[in-house]
């Protein structure tokens, strides 16, 4: 179905902007290392709802299809600190101390690192060059981010991560193909054959 | 001699024997504490309580002996932690535990990178 061609043109739209500022993946994972998305997040394409309106189709033939993406943002980072001046053999503690207080904390880190991405989704999704997400013209319309939101920091070990989710919707129209290579058990029956009927015997082949 | 004095001198076998690993320790202050011996664990998988989703953590916690410590650490401080596998610090969503009953204070840690 079109839904599926349009995740892979999302996937392929942001990994072609992404210029080595995130990883993209076509699927949630299950599960992952905290240190996958260290310094470069990880966004997921994740197609989360479909919706065929009945008004919007025939009850034969293509129906229009509004889907909802879920692109899942991960980012995780580590504190920063001037680890050279804390090192110097022969630093004094007042530098030490310098170099502690001015220490960044990893929460804020991750949370501009997470900033930065879903600006990045947004802007990618969003402009007018992609209006198309690269695929032929009519085949996907209506694309819109609809919401951003970004849950709290979690310390997760030694690392901050960040979880939140870009909300894009678009519509695009659905043929029905059916299922090829699988004919309908048993065929359709037309023929009315009313039992216990002695007066119409409709369908009665009689011999 | 009772018995929670004993479970203290019996730190100096079960966090400062051969289990050990030695640690260095920067105070806020700029003060540094060398040649102190503590346990590291690592590894732990922790499930997002929003999502469910399930993450392998690199989570470095170290023990340390209360009465070997010239200061103890407490929360809302910035120490800098050198264990053999890297510097870290310490971790300000999570103070250390442990507090005076057994004599050992964990601390847990967060990775640290040099900044730009």
């Amino acid at each position: 179905m079109n839904f599926q061609i349009v995740k892979k043109a999302i996937v392929d739209t942001l990994g072609a902007a992404a210029e080595g500022r995130f990883t993209v993946v076509g699927y949630q994972g299950q599960g992952q290392d905290a240190r996958e998305s260290k310094d470069r997040p990880t966004v997921q394409v994740f197609f989360s709802q479909g919706n065929f309106p009945k008004s919007r189709g025939a009850q034969y033939g293509d129906v229009q299809h509004a889907m909802i993406y879920a692109i899942g943002v991960t980012a995780s980072a580590a504190a920063k600190c001037n680890l050279a001046a804390i090192n110097m053999a022969d630093a004094l503690p007042t530098q030490k101390a310098a170099a502690l207080a001015a220490a960044r904390d990893a929460s804020s880190i991750a949370d501009d690192l997470w900033d930065d991405t879903a600006a990045a989704v947004r802007n990618i999704l969003m402009d007018p060059r992609n209006a198309d997400l690269g695929l032929r013209v009519g085949l996907v319309s209506d694309r819109w981010v609809d919401a951003i939101s970004k849950e709290d920091p979690l310390p997760q070990g030694e690392l901050v991560l960040l979880n939140g989710t870009v909300q894009f919707s678009c519509q695009t129209v659905e043929p029905v193909g059916g299922e090829v290579s699988k004919p309908a058990v048993g065929g359709v029956s037309t023929v009315l054959d009313l039992v216990g009927d002695n007066v119409e015997k409709t369908g009665v082949t009689t011999p | 001699m009772n018995l929670r004095d004993l479970a203290e001198q019996d730190l100096a076998v079960t966090l400062e024997g051969d289990w050990s690993t030695p640690v260095a320790l920067v105070a806020p202050d700029g003060a540094e504490y060398t040649d102190l011996k503590g346990q590291v664990l690592y590894d732990l998988v922790r499930m997002n309580p929003e999502n469910g989703e399930r993450t392998v953590c690199r989570n470095p916690i170290v023990s340390l002996r209360r009465s070997s410590l010239p200061r103890i650490p407490v929360a809302g401080e910035t120490w800098l932690v050198t264990l053999s596998d890297g510097q870290y610090v310490i971790s300000p969503t999570r103070p250390p535990e442990g507090g005076e009953s057994l004599g050992f204070i964990r601390l847990y840690l967060q990775a640290v990178e040099q900044t730009e």
